[in-house]
């Protein structure tokens, strides 16, 4: 299968502080790959290049063949991010906050009114769609957010801890909308710094630390290589070495 | 152009919240009701003339004469005690802060070529503004008197002598001259009733471009704090249409602001404005000299204005914008934009007390290279026709605003937006 993301010798620094340090990886197109690591270890500046937000110091992105580098302006067409911990427009209703963006994806009315459909489906809110946004719990706000990253089916979409902080339930339930988007062929990015979690919704994982890729692999793959029960363990396990 | 219209509502709505616009609307009915209130007052306190007490101790006629005239400007009412030590305790009693005790030698020593000596007495509650011109009655009252002694002096020994010819033999026409044209008119008055009404202008500029300048920070630093702003920036829509959708909102909100302040304020000083002039000298007479000197803000006078102040609100907004890009949440963006509020307090206050012509040619130029100046200076310099000045300043005021535009439009479109901070206090290792 194509790749629809191919990252190489990526890097970022905040001043003199490297936070990323030439990493490369590349996923395919319907798959689920995850960027894996503790806090600080450079996932969300990695997501944020490909988001094209950051320009990285080096490296290139390529995003279904466009240089999101050079191209900024193409590669957002192909692309959806939802980044770590958004927050949305609180004087707007959930329905609202949906058109507006649906709106801004679009470039004609069907797109728009087809956008908007999806979101309400995704994100499975119902009637409390009604209400500002600011009376949301967090697991309902994750999912506008959710729904909102996914309406238009990008080429790829980008999600910065898609479940961090949420209870079971809701985490459960955004996996599975996650999986079932996959599943209709859209391409994943995720990160996540809870090892354990990630194994119920990726393919494929890397394993970042302090600005560096220190293992790729699927989930089976990685637990058989370093004889570890879970994620967790091969993490602590690479960093021993 | 539809993202542009989406992006441009999302931001009115943004910034027409409650929160902003409670305190605005309490600001504008505090002024209209405080406007219309004092204007009432002023009204009330300069048609009714001041009571005096007189005891009246003279044993001539002349007393009698000189009250008649006193009573031509001030309320005259008389002493019921006859005894000088009872005087005071009587106005204190009758709430009379005014007093004149004429002796009873009045009409002698006038005639006898000596001096005679009223005694005043004023007695105070307080200090303001009505506590001076009751003070300023009390002095006229004694001329009034002296005047009408002397008339009686004059007609007494010459009797074909027309008194009021004899002490006054010269009399003045006054002119002045503005804009080429002059006009019979007294200066004193004219130059009261300009400042009277351009007053008010400044005061609105400077809350205005502040308001602006703290909205849009806000604004930005908010979209930072919520992370709504990563979610914008990577969206298919151009960075020159987010940019320009925040400009223009803050900009239209400025505006209506600007217009309801303008229309609020002028009724708050013409409140009192024409209540004052209208009892001293004739309000209408000297509006109309005024305009006939061209000395009013004519039409094109307010839309000079409109369109400068218009400049200085888009030049505070391109910086208040940049500005905001410093900071990392709305809190901290009330201290990012000091040096702009900096920037337009100088000008602000050194037009209002400052006599800009006499500053040493060094401080003018740093004064006139302070953008914001051009905004403070477009009244005085529109009102006697200075039309050149104003277009330099509006010129200089849209280059800059060029510049700082292009460099918020860069800090936008590159990743600076997210990464810029001020870090004061923790540095990162
Ligand atoms: N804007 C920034 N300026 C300076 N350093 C930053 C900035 N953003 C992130 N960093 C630093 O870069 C490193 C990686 O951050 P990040 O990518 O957010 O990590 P993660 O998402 O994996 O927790 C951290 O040490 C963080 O402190
Ligand atoms: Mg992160």
């Amino acid at each position: 299968m194509k790749n629809i993301l191919e990252v190489k010798n990526l890097c970022k620094s905040y001043g003199k502080f490297d936070a990323v340090k030439r990493i490369n990886f590349s996923v395919a197109q319907g798959e689920i790959f995850a960027l894996i690591g503790p806090n600080g270890a450079g996932k969300s500046t990695t997501l944020k290049m490909v988001a094209s937000i950051l320009q990285p110091t080096d490296g290139s992105i390529i995003i279904d063949g466009v240089d999101v580098v050079r191209e900024p302006e193409a590669a957002r067409h192909k692309i959806s991010y939802l980044p770590e911990e958004a927050g949305a427009y609180k004087n707007l209703t959930g329905r609202g906050y949906l058109q507006f963006m649906a709106g801004l994806y679009a470039e004609t009315k069907a797109d728009e009114k087809k956008y908007l459909e999806r979101a309400i489906e995704i994100c499975g809110l119902g009637r409390r769609l009604k209400d500002k946004l600011g009376a949301y719990s967090k697991g309902m706000t994750r999912k506008v957010m959710l729904a909102r990253a996914l309406m238009k089916e990008p080429k790829l979409a980008i999600l910065d801890e898609a479940t961090s902080g949420l209870d079971v339930i809701n985490a459960l339930e955004i996996r599975d909308i996650i999986k079932s988007c996959a599943k209709s062929g859209m391409t994943v990015l995720v990160s996540s710094h809870n090892m354990l979690e990630i194994e119920y919704l990726s393919d494929r994982v890397a394993i970042i630390d302090q600005g560096k890729i220190i293992e790729t692999g699927s989930i089976a793959e990685l637990k058989k290589r370093h004889q570890a029960e879970n994620l967790e363990v091969v993490f602590l396990k690479l960093r021993k070495t | 152009m539809k993202k542009f219209l989406l992006l441009l509502k999302k931001e009115l709505r943004e910034l027409l919240t409650p929160q902003m616009i409670v305190p605005f609307v309490l600001i504008m009915v505090v002024f209209v009701v405080i406007g219309k209130t004092a204007g009432k007052q002023v009204a009330s306190q300069a048609s009714a003339q001041d009571e005096v007490l007189v005891l009246d101790h003279d044993t001539g006629q002349l007393s009698k004469i000189a009250l008649g005239s006193a009573g031509q400007i001030a309320k005259i009412t008389m002493a019921k005690t006859t005894n000088d030590a009872q005087f005071v305790s009587e106005m204190n009693k009758r709430q009379i802060a005014l007093g004149v005790i004429i002796p009873a030698d009045f009409s002698m020593s006038a005639l006898n070529k000596s001096n005679a000596t009223v005694k005043t007495y004023s007695t105070f509650k307080d200090f303001s503004l009505s506590a001076s011109k009751k003070s300023s009655t009390l002095s006229s009252v004694v001329m009034m008197i002296n005047d009408a002694v002397s008339n009686g002096l004059i007609q007494l020994n010459s009797p074909e002598t027309n008194p009021i010819k004899l002490k006054n033999p010269v009399l003045a026409a006054n002119f002045v001259s503005a804009n080429g044209k002059t006009v019979e008119g007294s200066s004193a008055a004219v130059l009261g009733y300009i400042s009277q009404q351009t007053n008010f202008v400044p005061v609105i500029l400077f809350i205005v471009i502040v308001f602006a300048a703290q909205m849009i920070a806000t604004a930005v630093a908010t979209e930072k704090e919520n992370k709504t702003l990563e979610t914008l920036l990577s969206l298919p829509v151009s960075r020159k249409t987010i940019v320009s959708a925040k400009m223009i909102a803050a900009g239209l909100v400025s505006l209506l602001m600007a217009g309801i302040y303008m229309h609020g304020m002028k009724n708050f000083i013409g409140g009192i404005g024409s209540a004052a002039t209208g009892s001293t000298t004739t309000g209408g007479n000297v509006s109309g000299i005024v305009y006939s000197l061209g000395l009013s803000l004519s039409a094109t006078g307010y839309l000079e204005l409109g369109v400068i102040l218009f400049l200085g609100i888009l030049l505070a907004l391109a910086m208040a914008m940049i500005l905001g890009a410093f900071s990392e949440d709305a809190k901290s963006a009330q201290s990012v934009i000091t040096p702009l509020m900096v920037m337009v307090m100088i000008p602000y206050f050194a037009t209002l007390l400052l006599d800009i012509n006499q500053l040493s040619p060094l401080l003018r130029g740093i004064l006139y290279a302070i953008p914001f100046s051009h905004i403070f200076l477009a009244a005085p310099n529109i009102i006697p026709g200075n039309t050149t000045f104003v277009l330099w300043g509006m010129l200089y005021l849209f280059v800059m605003f060029l510049i700082f535009v292009y460099v918020a439009a860069k800090i936008f479109s590159s990743d600076l937006i997210l990464t810029m901070k001020l870090n004061f206090s923790k540095k990162k290792s």
